[in-house]
């Protein structure tokens, strides 16, 4: 748990007491810098690497550099912290892509590319999703299943079931906020 | 996750298509900047994906009870996920039974179903209580049948009883049945 002072802090401000302080200093801040952003950079890795452990090194790294150019006071604009680490996953993805890409080439036939990973150690309850899942409407159910486990667009959910794409991302929405209701606890609607 | 959006005003919704991929480059690039600088939308963004994966991780365990497409099922079939299909025909039983190594049974239910405004599928005991009802089911458009998944485990369990899977739509305060299929479950057997 963060300290209450640093619980309170902004980004901004944990950025520039970073910068400010003597390289490597201001412990509590970085701590918590990584506590706030790295599960952000991991769904990205996870996004656009689409391998979990491929997201964790890109924690790593992102933060490597992120922190680095804090200490030397190298980013220039402390307020746009986010925004500084989101380039830095983007810079990185794209230098870890353009190696994976070399190495896929090599063993493109023992490739094990899993498409649906989980973002975060918090694990959920998985007997609780299925149950849940299996009281789900019918059309719900149908449309994340399609979704998650099928990976169809919302324009191919629309060409399979006859409706439009508009509606299928606003109902597959909702079904998926009914299921997290259902699984934390509440009801199904 | 309760409100649509978050208290900077983003979408919600975009966060679910954002995951999925359904967001052409500008937009998801624009939701991308705003999760790098909004605590609460990361969290909804940290729970879609988590329960994306549950979901995915359901399915491909074969412990979702489903009407399913073909894509879906060749992608269990991908997957490694033992399907067993039966395909029976309308008024009539065939029999069936559930193998040590079955993980799925598919129901291929074939009609013609278009035009109906409701399709409600109930599995019932040929003369008991319903088993499971599932109401207004979606149909996959440009096919003649439904195929509907069932978990092999939770059909282990139900001892050797004829099975009818009736397909109806609801007209008014009335169910119109559009086709009645049967099935001679023999439970669940070893080699």
């Amino acid at each position: 748990m963060p300290s209450p002072d640093l619980a309170f802090a902004t980004d901004a401000m944990l950025a520039d007491a970073i910068a400010s302080a003597a390289a490597g200093a201001a412990h509590e801040e970085e701590a918590e810098l990584y506590r706030r952003f790295a599960p952000r950079v991991r769904l990205y890795g996870l996004k656009h690497l689409r391998d979990a452990a491929a997201a964790q090194d890109l924690v790593q790294q992102v933060f490597v550099v992120t922190l680095e150019r804090l200490r030397r006071g190298e980013v220039r604009n402390v307020e746009s912290i986010g925004s500084f680490i989101l380039g830095t996953s983007r810079m990185v993805v794209a230098d870890l892509r353009r190696t994976t890409e070399r190495r896929d080439r090599l063993t493109d036939a023992f490739a094990d590319r899993t498409t649906s990973v989980a973002p975060a150690e918090e694990a959920l309850d998985r007997a609780r999703v299925e149950n849940c899942l299996n009281l789900l409407f019918p059309r719900d159910r149908a449309l994340l299943v399609l979704t998650f486990y099928a990976e169809k667009k919302a324009a191919d959910i629309a060409s399979d079931l006859q409706m439009a794409a508009g509606t299928v991302r606003v109902a597959r929405h909702r079904a998926l906020m009914r299921l997290r209701e259902c699984v934390t606890g509440g009801s199904l609607q | 996750m309760t409100a649509d959006q978050c208290a900077r005003g983003a979408s919600c919704a975009d966060l679910t298509d954002y995951w999925i991929g359904d967001l052409d480059q500008h937009d998801a690039e624009r939701v991308e900047a705003h999760v790098f600088e909004c605590a609460e939308c990361a969290n909804r963004l940290a729970d879609i994906a988590s329960m994306a994966a549950a979901v995915a991780e359901a399915v491909r365990g074969a412990r979702v009870q489903s009407v399913i497409s073909d894509a879906v099922l060749n992608k269990l079939s991908r997957d490694g996920v033992r399907v067993r299909t039966y395909a029976p025909e309308p008024g009539r039983f065939i029999p069936c039974a559930i193998w040590p190594d079955d993980d799925l049974i598919v129901s291929r239910l074939r009609g013609d179903f278009s035009g109906y405004d409701e399709l409600t599928l109930v599995l019932k005991g040929d003369e008991g209580p319903e088993l499971s009802r599932n109401v207004d089911i979606p149909l996959i458009s440009g096919t003649r049948e439904i195929l509907t998944a069932t978990s092999a485990s939770r059909l282990r369990r139900l001892p050797s009883m004829r099975l009818r899977l009736i397909v109806s739509d609801k007209r008014g305060d009335t169910e119109q049945v559009i086709g009645e299929y049967g099935l001679e479950h023999g439970g669940a057997m070893s080699r």
